[in-house]
């Protein structure tokens, strides 16, 4: 027995799921895994994978491996959803739903957690690394083998939190998962160790990827362009990971808190013995808020890009738009008692907070006016990235509202913890951040894949999308004006809220039918891909330089790095007939070399966190000292770069031209 | 030709037809709706209280300052939309290189500055009037109610009267009352929508709450923060009643067999699921001070007999 416990941790036979739900959602992704293995086997495709995909430091592959992932987690987040809202449309009055209570809590609970750090963040991740390099003028991320690495540990965070639907349960708490419910007494199980984990190894990550494109964007840009001449994507995404490198040692540092609350027995936020609740609380809203900023800046971004690029027009405004994101960026940091204006922190306290939240809302308001003056005397073409703008902009507005009556204390503790809160984040994160990036993600997707995708379906996606948002929260909204609150899993029938339920359950469908959708429309894009090919690499008529290069993008981005001097770069060059570049400024260049190490390096993180998790502690032990050594060795390597000469460069353009390339 | 112009009418008259059958169908849906939403009890919008009465009207008040802001926007939008498309048969003005007007950018910095100093104005007085733990302005003596949440139901102790019920709250018309609110439980939120808005209950912490009925009536109760597997059942009456008929409730509740120290509140305070309504008599009024206490002094039983399949805090000290 004493070595079993040694060997093995707290794993046993019982941790293996006991209900159907549970166990049909990790036997249902296994399955795929097994499914893909064996296809990737019988096309002989795992060598492809390997080395251009999975080792592969170029920033255009990991920002598509991030979306591929980001797509998938919030196809498994959305099944969550579509679990919670099935369980409140049926459990009334004698009925108790589909799931059991603590089933329905762990539903809810990795919704929000996989929504927000392996959805939304990934997404981000995904377009940032997309989009950026290509945008300011450098042919790679300043850290290429750090940035891989990064992947690797969302990768890994993503990994493991699936691994709790078959081993073990996850967290019941919420995804914030709040002190003392959280803590060993009322939460024995690995559930919230799972959540810590999760975050833990994720969070790195994505501190690591804030790093790296601070760094970039700072150091990398091509010459001439000064941060007055960088365009509004890439100064959001600075903006945005500024907060990801005074956020995430937050986040770290709180959930390192609680995990030694729940294994070494400290008293941070226990009740009793000294500590205290509501310092968590406080803490991890001190990552929370800027949370919701570094997720929407961005997507702000790509709204100012799509909308100037299809207005044909210069964008309205860009130093107000530049000192709105300077602003939004900075007050980010001094709002975050709004979230819990209920703990009773006193009148002086709640009253500032209050203040501090709504100044938060002029900046945003100038933004929206400048996009609107964009628009004003333009030539608008109506292109289904600019549907998703127009989405955003009602919807936002909407939950701007909401959010501004919100942040009032006095109104708040009427609507605090109410369906009219879960209404009003998800509109500005689903309209905010999922439509700025699925924009984003049809805008860049030419110069990535080097051909476009299908305008009617893209328009349908949209349109099911908007009609399903509309139908699954608006009734939330009323529900919570009459007093429903969140995360339950059953109420009185008496009560009447049944219809409204309902109505939001067939809302979350059409949702899940506008995800088929643009599954769809991936689909369909792809076999039509001659027909929708981009031939001159610059489908939309661009303005900025990602559109001067060849699409999809070069492995090395650019055949020479541009000389910058007008925001608008590469308008202004077409308007004046001009080439930014030519064949004579091509010289050798270096590129980072592939790394397998990054993949290894998230494997052995997802090791040590399943064997924190599980206490399994010569495990623990194991992959530390296995990280730490790669590592090193990684690091030691004298030339972790590759020589492409000029010649090889030109070779690969006349290429393009020629159309021998795929 | 005739048949042309025939067959354009029909046309026509179908067209019409359609357009007709769509409005009817959308104006019986809108019925249905708001016929079905008349019969639902808007907890938050119908208060029976002067402190939810206040909030009620703060959010009217914040919705509609709102709007200055709104409407501009959806009418911009819409209006710069149809305008410049691309295919307006119309000739409009396309200037590609106007990008600034420092009026304009001035007055979308101000305007919503001061409507936000407005707003600001009010949330900082309504935070100090409306804020949960300033006594109510009342000739008539406040009622104190010490309220803990346990795992997971409500315990109500009035100590003047030296009862407490479970999953009860009977309150006396017009008169301010005092909850004092701590949790033998994780975190939960107290809150009667239709008498004011919620206040977090916290083990080892006491927070308060003012709040004064001017209604008689049954009105829901509940938990709004999670706590458990047993949260969502958490729900209690709060019992608006006449002084005297409170009188005449608790005289009741005072003629139970059941009484209330420390130690049978131990007992009481174990997790259940059982949310019946239960009554007590010969309550120890300090019950409420002596499990914060507890929580302090570390004399409290989920914090001395910890588990020992759990790691435990000595084990955690021997590290």
């Amino acid at each position: 027995m004493v070595f079993a416990s040694v060997l093995l941790g707290k794993l046993s036979w019982q941790v293996f799921p006991k209900d159907i739900v549970t166990l049909g959602a990790f036997v249902s992704i296994v399955a795929g895994g097994i499914l893909v293995a064996a296809l990737l086997t019988y096309f002989k495709k795992w060598g492809y994978l390997w080395r251009e995909w999975l080792t592969n430091t170029d920033h255009k592959k990991i920002g598509v491996m991030y979306v591929i992932l980001s797509i998938l987690m919030l196809i498994r987040g959305g099944v969550d959803a579509l679990m919670m809202r099935a369980q409140q449309a049926t459990a009334v009055g004698a009925s108790h739903g589909v799931l059991s209570s603590s089933t329905f809590q762990q539903v809810f609970s990795a919704h929000g957690t996989i929504m927000i750090f392996f959805a939304a963040m990934g997404l981000m991740f995904g377009i940032i690394n997309l989009v950026v390099p290509l945008q300011i003028g450098t042919r790679d991320v300043a850290f290429p083998f750090l940035n891989l690495t990064s992947f690797w540990l969302f990768a890994a965070g993503a990994i493991l939190i699936n691994l709790s639907l078959g081993i073990g349960s996850f967290s019941a708490a919420g995804w914030l998962a709040y002190p003392p419910l959280s803590e060993l007494k009322y939460s024995p199980s690995v559930g919230i160790d799972y959540w810590i984990w999760t975050l833990e190894i994720a969070g790195i990550g994505s501190l690591m990827s804030g790093i790296n494109f601070l760094t970039t964007i700072i150091k990398n840009r091509a010459p001439g362009m000064t941060l007055m001449k960088m365009p509004l994507f890439s100064w959001s995404v600075l903006c945005a990971m500024f907060l990801v490198i005074f956020a995430f040692p937050i986040l770290t540092v709180t959930i390192s808190l609680l995990f030694l609350d729940r294994t070494l027995g400290t008293h941070f936020f226990t009740a009793g013995g000294g500590g205290n609740m509501m310092m968590y609380v406080n803490l991890i809203w001190a990552w929370g808020h800027p949370e919701v900023y570094i997720l929407i800046l961005p997507a702000f971004g790509v709204f100012s890009e799509i909308v100037s690029t299809f207005s044909r027009k210069k964008l309205f405004g860009y130093r107000t738009m530049v000192w709105a994101l300077a602003a939004i960026t900075v007050l980010s940091f001094s709002v975050w008692v709004h979230h819990f204006f209920t703990m009773g922190a006193g009148a002086d306290v709640n009253g500032f907070f209050g203040i501090m939240t709504m100044i938060i809302a002029i900046p945003t308001g100038v933004k929206i006016f400048n996009w609107l003056f964009t628009m004003y005397k333009g030539k608008i073409h109506f292109n289904s990235a600019l549907y998703w703008f127009f989405g955003f902009v009602i919807l936002f507005t909407i939950g701007g509202v909401a959010g501004v009556i919100m942040a009032i204390p006095a109104a708040d503790f009427q609507l605090h913890n109410s369906l009219f809160l879960v209404a009003h984040f998800h509109t500005m994160i689903v309209s905010g951040v999922l439509f700025g990036y699925f924009a984003g993600f049809t805008y860049w997707f030419p110069k990535i894949f080097g051909y476009k995708l299908d305008e009617k379906l893209g328009i349908k996606t949209f349109y099911l999308w908007v009609i399903g948002f509309i139908l699954a929260f608006f009734p939330l909204y009323i529900l919570g004006f009459l007093g429903a609150t969140r995360r339950i899993n059953h109420y009185a029938a008496n009560l009447g809220w049944q219809p409204l339920f309902i109505v939001a359950g067939i809302g979350a469908v059409i949702i899940a039918g506008g995800v088929a959708m643009g599954v769809w429309q991936q689909i369909v894009s792809y076999r039509r891909r001659q027909e929708y090919k981009d031939k001159t690499g610059d489908p939309w008529n661009g303005r900025t330089i990602e559109w001067s290069v060849p699409s999809p993008a070069p492995y090395y981005n650019f055949k020479a790095i541009p000389v910058i001097h007008d925001r608008d770069a590469f308008w202004v060059a077409k308007q004046n007939h001009q080439a930014l570049v030519s064949d004579d400024d091509v010289v050798d260049i270096i590129l980072p070399k592939r790394a397998p190490v990054s993949f290894i390096l998230g494997m052995c993180a997802l090791v040590f966190g399943f064997a924190m998790i599980w206490h399994i502690w010569w495990l623990v032990i194991v992959s530390l000292i296995a990280f730490v050594v790669i590592l090193m060795v990684r690091l030691n390597d004298e030339k972790p770069y590759e020589v492409v000469t000029a010649e090889d460069i030109l070779a690969h353009e006349k290429s393009l031209k020629t159309g021998n390339v795929v | 030709m005739l048949y042309d112009r025939y067959k354009s009418e029909l046309k026509l008259k179908k067209k019409r037809n359609k357009i007709f059958t769509i409005v009817i169908i959308s104006l019986i849906v809108l019925v249905g709706i708001v016929w079905y939403l008349s019969t639902l009890n808007f907890e938050v919008l119908n208060p029976k209280g002067t402190i939810a009465l206040q909030e009620r009207n703060l959010i009217y008040l914040a919705l509609l300052l709102s709007l200055v802001v709104v409407i501009p926007v959806f009418s911009l939008l819409i209006i710069f939309a149809y305008k410049y498309r691309e295919n307006n048969p119309k000739k409009v003005d396309y200037k590609p290189d106007w990008d600034k007007n420092n009026l304009l950018e001035f007055s979308w910095w101000f305007f919503p500055a001061v409507l936000i100093a407005i707003l600001g104005v009010i949330t900082w007085n309504t935070s100090h009037s409306l804020n949960p733990f300033k006594p109510i302005d009342s000739k008539v003596q406040p009622i104190r109610v010490d309220v803990i949440s346990l795992q997971w139901r409500w315990l109500f102790i009035y100590p003047a009267y030296k009862v407490a019920t479970i999953n009860y709250l009977p309150l006396p018309i017009n008169t301010p009352i005092d909850f004092h609110l701590t949790s033998d439980a994780p975190m939960n939120s107290f809150w009667i929508p239709q008498l004011s808005g919620q206040i977090y209950s916290m083990p080892v912490m006491s927070t308060q709450l003012h709040i004064m009925a001017t209604s008689d009536g049954n009105y829901r109760g509940l938990s709004a923060n999670i706590s458990g597997v047993g949260f969502a059942n958490m729900s209690f009456v709060a019992a608006v009643k006449s002084s005297q008929a409170f009188q005449t409730t608790i005289k009741n509740i005072s003629q139970s067999r059941q009484t209330l120290n420390y130690a049978s509140f131990l007992k009481l305070a174990k997790p259940s699921l059982n949310s019946k309504v239960q009554y007590f008599s010969k309550v120890n009024p300090a019950i409420y001070d002596q499990l914060i206490m507890s929580y302090m002094t570390a004399s409290h039983p989920a914090i001395i007999n910890k588990n020992s399949s759990n790691t435990s805090i000595k084990s955690g000290m021997g590290m």
